[in-house]
């Protein structure tokens, strides 16, 4: 007997049966160019050997690195600690820690938060002392998701790196690895901060024969005969995956057998009771990954399609489909899905997703019941919300016979039930379940309810019909059909948004239903400006979807067109809203077939619909006070704000460049700023909506720069922001806009606690009143804070750190700080003097004294 | 079982656990834990087929595999200190031996009460001290609530335990004042970093008996797995660490308690895993000649309890020492009040009562003759306590001593 043991956990840099795949050179490559990498993937599948294997033949051409594992750091600490402890064990891994007096360098640096001070012992420590290039390892990022505080700022921080590599060739030699089980998007949701959109993931695939042979052939040739055969069969049964390889291979040796029957000893070592042989721990983390979270349904419903040959698209964003793979069970295979190897096939096989289903189904007790009473019971069936909760969870899952037959009982009931209470108000009935459904489709549940209710509604109105005669079933027929062709043309849109949602566009998916709900409330007599809502939405979706017909786009744009016709004038303001989402339709179809001049025309034309204009200044007379969705004068509100931006956005986009459009453009700009404004306003007045005031608020700052002249495109580079920030009143509105702000913090703030307290103008203020303290004035008195230049700004070592300190006095003051340089942060009226806006989510945060300075400047 | 008897030892456990004396001219931990072990027999107290809660916290592990009655003689025979002789069950010891010559080493013994980790441990002791390694074993049984509750407070104790067992001097104190801004994980990989295994010559092999002791106080058990998990991975690619290698013992699985199942930063997914089987007719054989009771028919003994290693000793024992007993009549009372293993079968009624969901588990168990499908937390506990043995999703009684004196008693 043989006393091989399989590696467990994550194999050393020299370790001999370590099996080579593409992901060493490309990783290695690509680190050594100095690109930001990421290896996200299931569990066991070699990520930290790779880590560890990738950092030796870094070491060995002269690159300093660094592994900082998250899963090693203490739980419940605060994020203080947390950043502390990570930039500690960066330090100690770059064996740097004798270079600084670590305690006092940390503390001395309190008033700066957490990121900051990597930033400078980055650039004061680091970089200083290693002259080679730098990679830095962050091994089970995933650890993040359970820190009860926002880490967002370190994704952010690595973004930021990268960003500073133009003005500060040091960065050039540092480079970061994140490695780990989760998706991008779950680890950090701000697109704009995010770091994985300017990384390179590393897929990592399972190990070849080609490569394995060397290292684990070996291992096998000391028992087996024919090694090769027997490591072929082998990776069959486990399709490379590394853990279950090396397992399959130690139970090889071990078992002693020189001609091995690989296939009995899967079964009889692994599958069969396999929770007593899961040792060390592998298909039951598995199993834990797929059945634990919201999804579970829906994953595993996805995998028994996999099981069973079904064709996936891999086509767009799918949740489920994300979950399956980072469980490790499926692996995609050229353009399909499949089971990763034959052993999860034989542990995961039908049989155990029956069981995982049974633990998650939702009505399971009642269905028992039910069953037990030979399927009569009527009151065990589901009725109303339950069921088509229940049908929405059952959807896509191909259930058993049994579940079917109990959820067709209880539809039938539901439908008998409904039949029974019908009458002649089966019309507001409909209505209410279409909103119903909207608002549900908004949380995601599937379409099966939506249409499931309207097909219950129409069989509803169908028995209406039997109880009527003459001159009022003729009335009823008419409305009725006309229902029907509203209620068909709801389905198509239900369906498409759907499609769109299913492809990833989330926000078009949302506009389309939000659409089809606000059409609802339309009066009856409005059945024209209804179906014109609903074709254009239509049309809308040939344009967006993935597989686009611009001739079925137009077909529908037409139909809205005659509809719109139908209505007469126009001159309503639900009429005029139908024809933006007309117009806006038909613009993007021109664009779409290269008719330019066209479609600008209709974007001005949609953009006189929803101009807001309140300049002061203002050069024509045309817009509206108020953004359509704030304006409470607006009886139906058919666009939403995320509609108006978005479709402000296009237009600014689309006419960039365009001489002959520059004046609709800069109105454009000015109108969607006023269409913010508004927006803010509308959260100030909600105390609970105070962050997304203050996030808001740090947009439009950012839009301000984005709209100037000179930085158009700016992004997140600090520098550039910084100076379009500083160009902001050289724009001739660039003060009114600050103004509009600020007035809006200092209004609201003075409404809701009888003092004005908020806004840039009092933190400008307070901040200067502070800088005329005794203590300071005699170092600080030629400051002047509007001329606060962020090249001079208030010059270097004693003096700056005296306004640094003079700063973090000041943050105290307002309460932003507390003693030990920890983030305050209250959102609400109650705050202190100068408290809000906050800007404590961002990493701009350290800024803030420069938009004072503007502030100043703008005497605000 | 730990926690119950934890109560009346806890008390004294540090007063005496100070008093040990470490001259720091003594260089050799053999010396060094010769002495201790010593002094632990005499004071050793009873408690049966389970580890002692030894009074000295550092020490070579003592024998578990045998019932003690105070005063019994016994003790001469290193390395196994019982007066039973230490039975093999290869490949155990052999890959416990290989599995601390190398690095990285993290080595886990998973047995139910009773089956010898203890003595295994000790073995593994003694190995590495012949083979001029440094070695500690640190009974986390001996820790008493206050500190179990505290993360902070587990690693001081453990950093000073093993300071003092080196011996170096002990730094515990100021090192931990000098950082009482980082946390306590931080602090206890810092002072094997910075301060102990630096000053190591030859790699110490560290153990950590009845490990399970932990993982009713679940923020620090977790703690704790994450610290010895970052342990063993940096042992992979730095020096310093490359000399520290781990032995854990543990009864109850881990599995018990849902709460710490992230393996992924434990070090119950990593290392070498030891599951200690039970004896086989012929070890028992064996063992019984080298009790010099070659002659007797052992049927009756295993039909009983099976291969039981506590158990079997402690027949043996009985049967050595009162030389007029047959052993068909000890069996004939074995499950009764009266039977030798009245103080085994008691303590385990005792976990049985405290727990109503666990009863009732074994309940189904001793009532069927089949494997009895229960919840997967009782079936880890039960099999944890030792009372059943796993088969897939069920579990069956462990022996016919259990069935029956159950099935009695309730």
């Amino acid at each position: 007997m043989q006393f091989y043991e399989a590696p467990n956990g994550s194999l050393e840099a020299d370790h001999p049966t370590y099996v080579l795949r593409e992901a060493d050179d490309e990783l290695l490559a690509r680190l050594k160019a100095g690109e930001f990498c990421y290896v996200l993937n299931a569990r066991q599948m070699g990520k930290s050997s790779l880590c560890l294997r990738t950092t030796s033949r870094l070491q060995g051409e002269g690159v300093a690195c660094a592994i900082i594992d998250l899963s090693e750091l203490q739980g419940g600490i605060p994020s203080s600690q947390w950043y502390k402890t990570l930039a500690r064990k960066m330090l100690k891994e770059l064996q740097l820690a004798g270079r600084v007096d670590w305690r006092t360098w940390w503390g001395d640096r309190d008033y700066l938060p957490p990121m900051e001070r990597w930033k400078e012992l980055i650039e004061e420590v680091v970089f200083p002392h290693i002259s080679q290039n730098i990679v830095i390892f962050i091994d089970e990022i995933d650890s993040v998701l359970s820190q009860e505080f926002s880490t967002d700022d370190l994704f952010a921080f690595i973004r930021a790196c990268y960003n500073k590599r133009p003005h500060k060739p040091d960065y050039k030699r540092l480079t970061f690895c994140l490695l780990g089980v989760a998706a991008p998007s779950r680890l950090i949701a701000d697109k704009q901060r995010t770091p994985f959109n300017i990384g390179r993931a590393i897929r990592l695939t399972g190990l070849r024969w080609e490569n394995a042979i060397a290292p684990l052939g070996s291992v096998l040739g000391s028992t087996v005969e024919d090694a090769e055969g027997v490591l072929k069969e082998i990776l069959d049964w486990t399709g490379g995956q590394p853990f279950l390889t090396q397992k399959l291979v130690a139970l090889t040796v071990r078992q002693g057998d020189r001609r091995p029957d690989i296939g009995g000893l899967v079964r009889e070592a692994i599958v069969e009771n396999w929770p007593e042989k899961d040792n060390p721990q592998h298909l039951k983390t598995i199993e834990d990954r797929v059945k634990r979270g919201e999804w579970a349904g829906d994953v595993l419903a996805l995998y028994r399609r996999v099981l069973r040959g079904e064709r996936e698209s891999l086509q767009g964003e799918s949740l489920e489909r994300s979950e399956l793979l980072l469980s490790g069970l499926v692996r995609v295979e050229g353009k399909d899905l499949r089971a990763y190897n034959r052993i999860y096939e034989a542990v995961f096989n039908e049989g155990w997703i029956e069981e995982m289903l049974d633990a998650l189904r939702p009505f399971s007790a009642q269905l028992k019941a039910w069953e037990a009473s030979e399927e009569k019971d009527e009151s065990r069936l589901l009725q109303g919300r339950a069921l088509s909760e229940a049908l929405a969870w059952a959807e896509g899952k191909n259930l058993t016979a049994g579940d079917r037959r109990y959820l067709r009982a209880s539809q039938d009931l539901e439908a008998r039930v409904l039949r029974e209470k019908a009458d002649f108000e089966a019309a507001e009935e409909r209505n209410r379940l279409l909103k119903e459904a909207n608002r549900r489709a908004r949380r995601r549940i599937r379409i099966g309810s939506i249409v499931l209710g309207v097909m219950l509604v129409l069989a509803g109105v169908s028995m209406v019909f039997a109880t009527m005669k003459g001159r009022e079933l003729q009335a009823l027929q008419t409305q009725v059909s006309k229902s029907e062709e509203f209620l068909e043309n709801v389905k198509i849109l239900a369906e498409k948004s759907n499609l769109l949602e299913n492809e990833g566009s989330d926000f078009e998916a949302k506009e389309l239903l939000s659409q089809a709900g606000h059409s609802v409330n339309l009066r009856e007599e409005q059945h024209n400006l209804k179906m014109a809502v609903l074709y254009a939405g239509i049309s809308w979706a040939w344009q967006k979807q993935k597989e686009k017909d611009l001739d079925e786009a137009e077909k529908f744009l037409n139909k809205a067109k005659r509809k719109l016709n139908a209505q007469g004038n126009l001159d309503s303001e639900s009429d005029r809203q139908a024809n933006f989402l007309y117009l806006k339709a038909k613009a993007n179809l021109e664009f779409e077939n290269n008719k330019k001049s066209e479609a600008m025309e209709d974007y001005i034309e949609a953009f006189n619909i929803v101009r807001v204009n309140r300049h002061p200044e203002r050069l024509e007379e045309s817009g509206r006070e108020k953004s359509i969705p704030f304006d409470d004068t607006v009886p139906i509100r058919m666009i939403s704000k995320q509609s108006i931006e978005a479709f402000h956005r296009e237009m600014i986009a689309v006419m960039k460049g365009e001489d002959n459009y520059r004046v609709e453009r800069k109105a454009a700009k000015y109108s969607l700023f006023y269409h913010y404004a508004d927006e803010l306003e509308s959260f100030l007045d909600n105390e609970a909506k105070l962050q997304d005031a203050d996030r808001l608020t740090f947009k439009m700052v950012e839009y301000l720069v984005q709209i100037s002249d000179r930085y158009e495109d700016a992004t997140y580079y600090t520098n550039v922001w910084l100076d379009g920030l500083y160009a902001i009143d050289e724009n001739n509105n660039g003060c009114n806009f600050l103004r509009e702000i600020d007035t809006l913090w200092r209004n609201k703030s003075k409404q809701y606690s009888g003092e004005e307290k908020f806004g840039f103008g009092i933190q400008a203020q307070l901040l200067s009143k502070w800088m005329q303290k005794e203590e300071m004035k005699e170092e600080l008195a030629d400051l002047d804070f509007r001329n606060y230049n962020r090249w001079e700004v208030v010059g270097y070592g004693d003096r700056k750190k005296k306004f640094d300190r003079a700063w973090n006095q000041y943050r105290m003051e307002i309460e932003w700080i507390d003693e030990r340089g920890g983030v305050i942060v209250e959102w609400g009226y109650e705050a202190g003097k100068g408290h809000l806006p906050h800007f404590s989510n961002n990493i701009f945060w350290p800024y803030h004294k420069h938009l004072f300075s503007r502030s100043a400047n703008c005497n605000l | 079982m730990n926690q119950s008897s934890q109560g009346e030892n806890s008390p004294n456990i540090n007063e005496v656990g100070r008093d040990v004396k470490i001259d720091s001219s003594r260089r050799s931990i053999a010396v060094e834990s010769q002495k201790i072990e010593g002094s632990a027999y005499t004071q050793g107290n009873t408690y049966h087929g389970g580890t002692h809660h030894h009074h000295y916290l550092i020490q070579a592990p003592e024998i578990a595999t045998s019932d003690r009655n105070a005063g019994q003689n016994r003790g001469d025979l290193l390395p196994s200190q019982s007066g039973t002789p230490y039975i093999e069950r290869p490949p155990v010891e052999q890959k416990c031996c290989k599995g601390i010559l190398s690095s990285p080493a993290l080595i886990r013994i998973r047995a139910p009460k009773g089956m010898g980790k203890t003595e295994l441990l000790n073995r593994l002791f003694h190995f590495a001290i012949a083979n001029n390694y440094h070695a500690v074993c640190w009974d986390v049984g001996s820790l008493n609530e206050t500190v179990l509750q505290d993360i902070d407070a587990v690693w001081q104790q453990l950093c000073r335990d093993v300071t003092r067992a080196l011996p170096l001097s002990d730094r515990v104190a100021q090192f931990w004042q000098e950082r009482t801004d980082d946390c306590s994980n931080t602090k206890c990989s810092d002072y094997f970093d910075e301060y102990l295994l630096p000053r190591l010559d030859r790699p110490l092999v560290l153990m950590l008996d009845n490990f399970d002791t932990l993982f009713p106080y679940q923020p620090v058990a977790r703690e704790a797995f994450k610290v010895l998990r970052s342990w063993y991975e940096q042992s992979k690619r730095k020096a310093n660490w490359k000399k520290l290698r781990l032995a854990i013992a543990h009864s109850t699985n881990i599995y018990a308690y849902p709460e710490l199942q992230n393996i992924h930063n434990s070090p119950f997914n990593v290392g070498l895993g030891i599951d200690l089987p039970e004896f086989s007719p012929e070890q028992v054989r064996e063992l019984a000649r080298g009790c010099g009771l070659g002659d007797e028919e052992l049927t009756p003994l295993l039909d009983m309890v099976g291969g039981h290693p506590a158990l079997i000793c402690q027949a043996f024992e009985f049967l050595r020492d009162r030389p007029d007993t047959s052993l068909v009549e000890m069996m004939l009372v074995a499950a009764t009040p009266e039977g030798i293993y009245r103080n085994h079968l008691g303590n385990l009624r005792d976990c049985l009562d405290r727990d109503g969901t666990l009863a009732e588990a074994m309940k189904a168990a001793i009532a069927s003759e089949e494997p009895v499908k229960v919840g997967a937390i009782e079936a880890f506990k039960l099999s944890g306590l030792g009372l059943t043995r796993d088969r897939g999703h069920a579990v069956v009684p462990r022996c016919r001593l259990y069935r029956l004196y159950f099935r009695e008693c309730w």
